[in-house]
């Protein structure tokens, strides 16, 4: 690891490495402030970005773009109770209340303070954590990568609350559709209707771009909201933003806590930011001496929320980065820009591509900050965005989409596969179904079939050896906790 | 009983058996997994189907996506998309960009005309100068620019 890190950091400091990361920090603050676009599609729609870049750019860009927009999301929770993410929904509970106070700066003050301290605790995780999993990643066979692919295909279950039907039919057709192309063992094309730009298989890309941002063009248009926010009136913030000495004091212990919480439901596979806020939440409440002021204004509880979701980017790029698993749908789309870069999640990524990675990881303590100074210094600016006309931004979105779509492959047949999943996602959007499970099944449902046949092979067609090996066992384990928690936990919720 | 989740669940099992029947012919180490995945994907469709059967005669929650979205307004922004993909490959992806921002702003009463202009202007100009001029990412091309 050492042997990079000098390196990594030679490269952030160079003065393109910044600005890319400032631009990069800006686009995600304007996407999660804005409700309605996700992380997932500022991710998105940055992928064609990369494409000119080299990977150490590119990827500093969809870092940067990944962590400030789970920050933005704070702004509009707390100014206008309408979290930019679901990653601040948790924020909007005493966020709003303290606007209502007159309080809009402290508790935008409190976000962002918060926020880079998550930031920056997920970030030291993800630097230590993630070379130690790759190295015992090194130790995997097929079967093992196999039963991982399992495991991420397992958060179909959490991402699909509410409809685990819906979520497992959305599961089965991505699988399905991941299967298109020629088949790697028998070299027999499979599902291309005679095309042959679908010999590779469905590109990611396009895809993912189509199902979260072209989609979400059209919903924005078809809305029929004039701005992305109703009614925004005259959005202002009167009182200084730069958080006090003794708001420090009194919400530190929350702020390391939540922090901690943040990382380790990042590192779950479909636990996510809005899980780990409300966690947070809930056990800042529960452990303070006041806990009926939380829901009045209590500033605990919008450091508790905002700390935790931003704890959950670098968490979550653990098991993407060392394993290959998507935990959520951004870093799904993450593990796309990777290997648009040629670069393959997993226990090389530390060692033959150590530069590129490691700079990466670098480069989110420095997204972290960008974030903090840009939010302290134009908050008041930053409100302004909700006013941006949705029938404007739409048809831009549209533009971006179809250059990120085409600029891939340069082959025009994307753009009509952005098309067609632009139109599937919305109508999925439209009738309750999550496009999540898709996105996972597209990214894992090549890796999962390569990798059974293999075992099958290597096990003469059983896969009963596979429960004799004691990673598999404990992968195992995995999949049935990662399949019980949400059903235990909705069940529990019912009850109440 | 929601009538779109009895359509979801009858378009899902007829993409099942149809990714099935096109499956058959391929060599059986091939279709083992599309078999896998077509045979998961028409069971669990079709516990929709009988889920949503069951609630016959229940009253669904009101959709507010569809009072909000109206179907034929979804239907004309698709149509726009449409016709804007089909016009790169004809007329160029400059050419295209500024007429497709014009006109989906003018339909949907977005802003003023001198507006429109100046934003379908302003982004085929930002989208040359950051992606053809600084990134070097190439955009489709079409008979004009």
């Amino acid at each position: 690891m050492s042997e990079f890190l000098l390196p990594a950091l030679g490269h952030i400091i160079e003065p393109q490495s910044l600005f890319i990361l400032l631009v990069g920090t800006i686009a995600g603050l304007v996407v999660g402030a804005l409700p309605g676009l996700s992380s997932t599609m500022g991710v998105a729609l940055a992928i064609p970005l990369t494409f000119g870049m080299d990977a150490k750019m590119g990827l500093m860009l969809l870092g940067a773009v990944y962590c400030s927009s789970v920050y933005g999301g704070s702004i509009t929770a707390i100014l206008l109770r309408t979290p930019g993410t679901d990653a601040s929904i948790a924020t909007t509970f005493d966020g709003f209340p303290m606007t209502q106070q007159g309080l809009a700066g402290k508790a935008i003050g409190m976000s962002t303070t918060a926020s880079l301290i998550g930031g920056l605790i997920s970030a030291a995780a993800l630097l230590f954590i993630a070379p130690l999993l790759a190295t015992l990643a090194l130790k995997f066979g097929p079967s093992e990568y196999f039963l991982v692919g399992l495991f991420g295909l397992s958060v179909i279950i959490s991402v699909s609350s509410g409809s685990y039907l819906k979520g497992l039919i959305a599961g089965a057709f991505g699988l399905l559709i991941a299967t298109t192309g020629m088949d790697n063992f028998t070299g027999y094309p499979r599902f291309i209707f005679n095309n042959d730009s679908l010999l590779d298989g469905i590109p990611i890309l396009p895809a993912l771009i189509g199902l979260f941002s072209l989609s979400q063009a059209i919903k924005i248009s078809a809305s029929s909201q004039k701005t992305i926010v109703l009614n925004p009136g005259d959005l202002t913030i009167s009182d200084r933003i730069l958080p006090e000495k003794r708001d420090m004091q009194r919400t530190w212990k929350t702020i390391l806590r939540s922090s901690i919480i943040g990382v380790v439901i990042g590192i779950m596979p479909g636990a996510g930011t809005s899980i780990a806020s409300f966690l947070s939440y809930n056990e800042a409440k529960r452990t303070s001496k006041d806990p009926d002021s939380f829901g009045k204004g209590n500033i605990e509880g919008v450091a508790a929320s905002e700390s935790a979701n931003n704890a959950v980017t670098g968490g979550s790029l653990i098991p993407a980065l060392t394993l290959g698993i998507p935990g959520n749908a951004v870093t799904a789309v993450f593990i796309g820009g990777l290997t648009i870069q040629g670069l393959i999640p997993g226990p090389n990524l530390f060692i033959k591509y150590g530069e590129i990675t490691y700079t990466l990881l670098l480069s989110l303590f420095v997204a972290n900050i960008m974030f903090w100074v840009i939010g302290i210094a134009f908050a008041r600016q930053f409100v302004k965005i909700v006013k941006t006309p949705t029938k404007i931004l739409a048809p831009i979105i549209c533009v971006l989409s179809v250059i990120g779509s085409y600029a891939i492959r340069n082959n025009f047949f994307d753009v009509w596969l952005l098309f067609g999943f632009g139109i599937l996602g919305y109508f999925m959007e439209r009738y309750n179904i999550s496009q999540a499970p898709i996105v996972l099944a597209l990214v894992l449902g090549p890796m999962v079939e390569a990798e059974l046949r293999r075992s099958l092979v290597l096990f003469h067609g059983s896969l009963l050896p596979v429960l004799s090996r004691p990673i598999s066992l404990i992968i195992i384990i995995l999949i049935i906790l990662s399949v019980a928690f949400p059903l235990v936990r909705e069940f529990k919720h019912k009850r109440t | 009983m929601k009538k779109s989740d009895l359509i979801v669940s009858v378009i899902m099992i007829c993409t099942g058996i149809g990714a099935m029947i096109k499956a058959a012919d391929y060599p059986a180490q091939s279709r083992m997994i599309p078999y896998l995945y077509s045979t998961a994907l028409i069971i669990f469709s079709l516990l929709l189907g009988l889920k949503t059967l069951m609630k016959r005669g229940k009253k669904a929650e009101d959709d507010i996506t569809a009072k909000d979205e109206p179907i034929l307004r979804v239907l004309l922004i698709v149509a726009m998309i449409f016709g804007y993909i089909v016009s790169i490959q004809v007329l160029g992806f400059y050419t295209s960009t500024a007429l497709f921002l014009l006109v989906f702003m003018g339909v949907m009463r977005a802003a003023s005309l001198f507006v429109s202009l100046a934003v379908s202007a302003g982004t085929s100009v930002a989208v040359y100068f950051f992606f053809e001029t600084l990134l070097n990412i190439p955009v489709p091309e079409g008979l004009f620019l």
